[in-house]
């Protein structure tokens, strides 16, 4: 049984307007929702096409770190068609920033090796890691090299690429589109197990490098109502007409 | 605590124009960012160096410091790494290793070095990702303005905000994004992208280098600055220097037309602030559409040659 491990990011909904805590401190990050993070949607979706090619022996593992919001992710994630769910509960729901990603991949790491008080098959050997992929990402370079793992990025386009044994797998953002789960998949995930290990037993220093000084907040501005153009001539007119800029 | 020691990783190309080497404009503007470190003294650490002959290099240094690249420190060490073409998949490792030598080379020494920064693209990212696990200090990756030796601040969120954040640690690894940095110098008469009244960017739906050619002509024809997406960047259509986004140039112009473009989360950060966005996609369901005021749903190939073709009309009108 080969295992592939998907680690996943409860991320603030992209779409909600963000709001500082009354003291001005910080983001509030306690009442908006989390979803998943859409570049590790990319890379589970290519875990569950990679498995689905490979046909039967193939085991994709889901694995979050964070407050309940993981938990959240972890059964979406289930829904979609991960075999198992890893929750690592870290009592950091304040602010998921206080996660940096050194301390994530040295978390990962402590997984991956087998650490932590956890059930004997849930200890098995992990082949792969697919991770998403924005041009940002630290965790899937830090992870390879404290796995002393190859690192290599990936596109899935039509096919999966072929790739070496024990890889930290990046996956292009544009490989593909993740799938939406059945009513009847989200439902049957409610039922499935989410195993728990917690951060403290994994014996990782989560001390963060960085103290947080100040937050300020991007202006923003009311989301926006498009209308169509039927036409290139309709275009053109806009750009006349309310742009002036033709 | 002394006078920061700071470890730069460079890239210089070739320029065409003068038929000479340049520093390339992402690490003049990295550069700039960390004059304001005030640094003792300076390691350039340069990655594709078999570019510059080691007999030119001192010629090479005092023309780049009477044009002012190097900021104000006079104290300048060169590390040449010439085997390393950075698009090879052995150069991440390589030069990785080099720089966490340096580390350790100058840490028995008077001047230990206080801070590694490169460049924020997709390179610099994952070498100092990968430096910052070796020598296990947390990475800031992106940051768009020094403040002082220990405070920097740097887009969270996907850019919808701003943290501030310092460490006292005696090592810093850091990213600079463009934002950081003035503009990059301009393309003959065009209007830079910060300033420019209206913005034309292409994305990855663009789909060839002959309709990106297109769009650039009806750029010119609209007087407006033209960037790309980083989908855009990555494919090669478009340099670097001119990604809009998050990771890129943050744009506010009254006038955005984004062509081809999905409307990634990391590029809406960085148009958000745009008066009118205007989407053409041949995808209705792209997420440009959310933060659009006006959509053209329709073929890029067909769409773009006649935008092109009314808008000259117009021009001799």
């Amino acid at each position: 049984m080969k295992k592939i491990f998907v680690p996943i990011k409860p991320v603030v909904d992209p779409r909600v307007r963000l709001r500082l805590k009354p003291d001005g401190s910080d983001v509030d990050v306690s009442t908006v929702k989390r979803i998943m993070n859409p570049y590790d949607a990319v890379a589970l979706e290519a875990a569950l096409r990679f498995k689905e090619e490979q046909g039967g022996s193939y085991n994709v593992v889901a694995c979050s770190i964070g407050d309940v919001a993981s938990q959240a992710v972890l059964r979406k994630a289930l829904a979609m068609g991960a075999d198992q769910a890893l929750w690592v509960e870290a009592a950091t729901s304040s602010n998921p920033l206080i996660l940096e990603p050194l301390t994530i991949a040295k978390l990962l790491r402590a997984i991956i090796q087998g650490d932590g008080e956890r059930d004997k098959k849930e200890k098995e050997p992990i082949d792969w890691v697919f991770l998403g992929h924005a041009s940002i990402s630290q965790t899937g370079p830090m992870l390879s090299v404290l796995l002393n793992w190859p690192h290599v990025v990936c596109a899935f386009k039509n096919t999966s690429p072929p790739l070496p044994a024990s890889a930290v797998v990046t996956v292009d953002a544009a490989s593909n589109k993740p799938r939406y789960p059945s009513l009847s998949a989200i439902l049957n995930a409610q039922h499935k197990p989410i195993s728990r290990v917690s951060v403290s037993s994994l014996g990782v220093d989560s001390t963060p490098g960085y103290s947080l000084q100040k937050v300020a907040l991007l202006s923003s501005r009311q989301a926006r109502q498009c209308q169509p153009l039927a036409s290139v001539d309709a275009l053109v007119d806009l750009l006349t007409q309310e742009a002036g800029v033709v | 605590m002394s006078a920061p020691h700071v470890l730069v990783v460079a890239t210089v190309c070739v320029d065409a124009s003068q038929a000479g080497i340049v520093l390339s404009s992402r690490t003049c503007a990295t550069l700039q960012a960390v004059d304001r470190l005030s640094p003792a003294k300076l390691t350039l650490v340069f990655v594709n160096s078999s570019l510059i002959p080691e007999k030119q290099l001192n010629k090479q240094l005092l023309e780049w410091r009477k044009a002012d690249k190097l900021g104000r420190v006079t104290d300048i060490d060169i590390v040449l790494l010439t085997h390393a073409d950075v698009s090879s998949p052995n150069a991440v490792g390589m030069v990785t290793s080099r720089i966490v030598q340096q580390v350790n080379q100058w840490a028995v020494s008077k001047q230990p070095i206080t801070h590694i920064i490169a460049s924020a693209t997709v390179w610099g990212n994952t070498v100092l990702a990968r430096v910052a696990a070796l020598v296990d200090v947390s990475m800031l990756s992106n940051v768009t303005t020094i403040i002082d030796a220990h405070t920097f601040v740097r887009p969270i969120y996907e850019g919808r905000a701003w943290a501030t954040l310092s460490s006292q640690a005696p090592l810093k690894v850091v990213t600079i994004g463009v934002r950081c940095t003035k503009q990059p110098t301009r393309l003959s008469d065009d209007p830079t992208l910060t300033s420019a009244h209206i913005v034309v960017a292409g994305g990855r739906g663009v789909q060839s280098a002959h309709t990106f050619k297109t769009l650039k002509t009806i750029a010119h024809l609209l007087g407006a600055a033209l960037g790309g997406s980083s989908a855009a960047v990555d494919a090669g259509f478009i340099s670097d220097d001119y990604k809009i986004g998050q990771t890129g140039n943050v744009i506010a112009p009254q006038v955005y037309l984004a062509v081809g473009i999905s409307g990634a989360i990391q590029h809406v950060a960085g148009v958000n602030s745009s008066k009118l966005i205007i989407a053409i996609n041949s995808d209705s369901d792209a997420s440009i559409f959310n933060v659009a005021d006006y959509g053209l749903i329709g073929d890029l190939s067909e769409i773009l040659p006649v935008l092109e073709k009314k808008l000259q009309e117009r021009r001799v009108l």
